[in-house]
This record gives C-alpha cells, structure tokens and sequence, in this order.
C-alpha cells in the first residue's frame, strides 16, 4: 500500500442545501424524520440508506446514524422500519413514476437525480442472454448527496502546477471517498486556470457517462466546472474519450470510474494524441487497483503517468505520485509486510 | 285558467320520463364511442411508453393530446397528479383521476375497473411488461365496445320510446 500523508479537513460545501434537493426523492412519510435529524444539527448526512423491513439509515461524516420517525438518534433496534411502500414511493419519485424509461441506468443499478444525486437500487435482476436488462422488485435504495466543494483539489492543483502543467492522472480511493467530487474540482481549476500556481487555463472536456461529475440536466451542467468546459453527458467512455478528441480538441480530458471495457485502449489513444487523462477508479490502494485486470490495462496503457489516492471523505487528497514511484513503493512496502508477517 | 295548468301538469309529466328516457338513450350511445376514444388513447400510451421511453406524466400528456374525451381528460389530471410530486402512488394518482371523470363519461362500473387496473401497473415496471398491461386493458375495452355497440343498436331506442310512452301514460292518467 502507498503511504497515505496526514491530510487536513478541506472547507465544508458551499451549495447550501444538497440533503433538501434529496428529501423530494423520499418517500413522503420519511420525510419528517429526515427534516426534524437536520434541524436539530445533529449531522449532515451524506447518504441515506431505505430498506425493506429494516432501520431507518442515515450514513454521516461519523459514521452510521438509526432514526425513529421523530428524527432522533437511536439504537437500531428502537429505529422506525422502513416498509416495501416507502421503497415503492421512493421508486416512483426517482424514476419519475417511470421505470420503463430508466431500463440502461437501472440494469446497471443507479439513477442519477437532478442535482447530481445518485440513487442505487436493489432489486431483482431481470436478465436476458445473461446479461442484466433491468430491476424490479425493489428491496432496498441508497440515495447519495452530491456536493460540489470548491477548493478541494487545490493542493492537487498547485502542485500540477508545480510540475509544469496538467499531467495524466488516476485518483482512487473507496466508494463514496469522495473521487468524484475531487475530479469536479480539479477540471474546474483546470480549466479556470491558476496562475499563481503556474497552471495556465485550458479546455477541459468531460465524458460524464453516469451524469455525476457534471449532472447535466436538460444539457446543462448543474456544477460550477469552469468556463472551458464542456462535457458530453450519457456517453460511455471509451466512445465519449474518441469523440471529444476528435470534435472538441481539448487539452484535458476527465472521466469518472474508469475500468470499463475499451477505456484502457482509449485513454491510451487521447494520452497518444497528446490530450492529458483526468480519471477516477474504485480501490482501496494501489495493489487493489493492479489486482483489478481491466484497471491494470489501464494503468499500463501508459496514460495515466500520476496516481493519486487513496482519497478518503472529508480530507484533502494526498499528492500525486508517479506511477512508478508509487509502484515500487507498493511492492516494497508488501515485501516487508511479508517479511515481518 | 283551470285547464290549462291541467295542461301544463300534463305536459310536465309527459316530459319527465321522456327526458330520462331521452338520456338513457344518449348514454347508451356515447360509450361505445368513449371506449373507442379510451383505446385511442391507450395506444398512444403505449407507443409513447414502448418506442419513446417518455416519461409517465409526458406519456400521459402526450397520449391525452391524441384523443378526445373522458379517457384524455383522465390521462391529463393523472399527469397533473403525478407532475405535483406530493408522493402520492400512480395507484393513488389513476384512481383519483379516475373518480373525477367518471360522473361525466357513459362507461359503465365494468370500464371503470377496467380501466382502474391499470393503476397499478402504470410506471412500475419495464417497458415490455408496461405494453402487456396496456395490452391487456385494451384488449377489456374493445370486447366492452363491441358489447356496448350491440348494446346501443338495440336498447337506446327501446329506451327513448319507454321514456315516451311511460310519460303519456302518465300525462293520460293525469288528465
């Protein structure tokens, strides 16, 4: 595992009210609880966790909070039951009473929500050829706040900066260890410019597949990303990477969780056509990374010179690291662990 | 002055069942009519569902614009409902719509639970499953517009005569 340096909080988000965009996706009977645990300041929460027949869930800065119907905090067993109609009626208001129209998002389990909240859903698989075509039978709904937190990628900035200009960039770290919002600020600053850093502004372009990193609505991006930016939304990646370098001639191009099938042959041609790659991965460090196959093409598509993780919610991203440097760090540190062990 | 409210009573009375019966007839032959409109705008639905993936409420819309009558008038408040985002269930949303059109169409209770089944199958699922619902409650009112045509040829002018009759006879007995 790569060190991880002391990390210091970064500034808490500037939109003011991400949790109340979410409450309109939540079943209605919910929704008092939800409002009494905000205003009694206990903590905000940054995921929200419906399941049939268990505890009310909320996932906060500190850890996991169990509410009763009032909004206070309270042992899980003590907790109010969420029922299969509230799950149903959360359903409904996420997919717009429509789950027809949601079939590709569904099949890969999530929705992406006006605001750039994300709602993944649990339910029985419908499959055809074995492959997953969509989801019915709800069980269960994680609905995940997104925030836009400007500044947090500015040590990240400054120190591309330092290196002379952007560079291509992997930035892992676990579920919800906030990649996305860290890629959203750093194409911002990218593309805004930093002089006193020594970053020069460029033309970002971002293939925002799941609707996360932009959540464009109606085309429009519903984040601050800068005035170069543009982002083409839906797409897959490995298509939308081909598409931007070819259409949009950007400098940099960013995309969220990267890993998918093509994305190490098509970071390798924009990295070929000397467009820089911003990109995010799901791991834990860098050994969970290499032991990902469709992530290690990645990494040895050459693309991706500088690494940068594990990021964790709520701190600074650590500085990034040659690929090589963080490798053989990885493979000293194993070697010792090894030894000791 | 005496003969003629005799008259006036006479004619009030032979009216009366007239009317009724005038009614009875009139409702007998707009349901075939309605039920035709309701499947119109069912195929709509389903076309805007299975091809264009809209959304339930602009599906809804899209299909009322299609049609004409109480089954457009349906879809429309049942977009209203559900565009309003109080929570409430499609289920919720289509009945109430429901209950709100009913008084003004000619559909029988039949149709109307004809057509309330599909209340809980609207929205819930994928679109596959969505058109076999539709389907299926097409499929209910075409067998229900063919019984009502029938219906309409052979008892809406038994209807009107009745209402006439029943009113003379009644004017007769008066005077």
């Amino acid at each position: 595992m790569v060190a991880v340096p002391r990390t210091e909080p970064v500034e808490a988000a500037v939109r003011p009210d991400p949790e109340e965009d979410l409450l309109a996706f939540v079943a209605p009977r919910l929704r008092p609880a939800l409002l009494a645990l905000r205003a009694g300041g206990d903590a905000v929460w940054r995921e929200l966790r419906l399941r049939a027949g268990r505890p009310l869930g909320v996932v906060t800065a500190v850890g996991d909070r169990w509410l009763d119907l009032a909004g206070r905090v309270v042992e899980p067993c003590r907790a109010e039951r969420v029922t299969g109609d509230d799950i149903a009626r959360t359903v409904q208001l996420v997919t717009r009473a429509s789950v027809y129209a949601w079939a590709d998002e569904l099949a890969q389990g999530f929705c992406t929500l006006p605001g750039g909240h994300r709602a993944g859903l649990c339910g029985r698989a419908v499959c055809r050829g074995g492959r997953v075509v969509t989801l019915r039978e709800f069980g269960s709904i994680n609905l995940r706040v997104a925030r836009q937190v400007p500044g947090v990628a500015a040590g990240l900035a400054r120190r591309l900066g330092a290196m002379g200009g952007p560079r291509g960039l992997l930035l892992y770290g676990p579920p919800g260890g906030g990649k996305t919002t860290v890629l959203r600020d750093l194409c911002r600053q990218l593309s805004e410019g930093w002089a006193a850093a020594g970053l020069a502004p460029v033309r970002v372009a971002i293939v925002d597949e799941r609707s996360e990193v932009a959540a464009c609505r109606d085309g429009v991006p519903q984040f601050d990303l800068g005035p170069r930016t543009d982002v083409l939304d839906g797409v897959p990646k490995a298509v939308g990477l081909r598409m931007c370098v070819r259409a949009l001639g950007p400098e940099v191009v960013a995309c969220d969780e990267v890993g998918g099938r093509g994305d190490a042959a098509a970071i390798a041609d924009a990295a070929r056509c000397g467009v820089v790659v911003v990109a995010t991965a799901h791991a834990d460090g860098l050994d969970a990374l290499r032991a990902r196959p469709a992530l290690r093409a990645v990494l040895a598509s050459g693309g991706l010179p500088l690494v940068c993780g594990p990021l964790r919610a709520g701190l600074a991203p650590p500085p990034p690291q040659p690929l090589d440097a963080a490798a053989g760090g990885s493979r000293v540190q194993g070697a010792v662990r090894w030894v000791r062990g | 002055m005496g003969a003629w409210l005799t008259a006036l009573g006479a004619g009030c009375l032979a009216a009366a069942p007239s009317g009724w019966g005038y009614i009875a007839a009139r409702q007998l032959r707009r349901r075939p009519a309605e039920l035709a409109g309701a499947r119109a705008v069912l195929e709509a639905l389903r076309t805007e569902i299975a091809y264009a993936a809209t959304p339930l409420p602009g599906a809804l819309r899209s299909a009322a614009r299609s049609g004409s009558g109480p089954a457009a008038d349906l879809c429309l408040q049942a977009a209203a409902g559900l565009e309003g985002g109080g929570g409430a269930s499609v289920r919720e949303v289509w009945d109430e719509a429901l209950a709100a059109v009913d008084p003004r169409s000619a559909w029988t209770s039949g149709d109307v639970v004809a057509l309330a089944g599909l209340g809980s199958a609207l929205g819930a699922s994928d679109a596959e499953d969505q058109v076999r619902h539709i389907a299926l409650c097409v499929g209910r009112l075409r067998a229900a517009e063919a019984q009502a045509a029938a219906q309409a040829g052979s008892q809406a002018r038994m209807w009107m005569y009745l209402g006439v009759l029943a009113g003379l006879a009644l004017a007769l007995t008066a005077l």
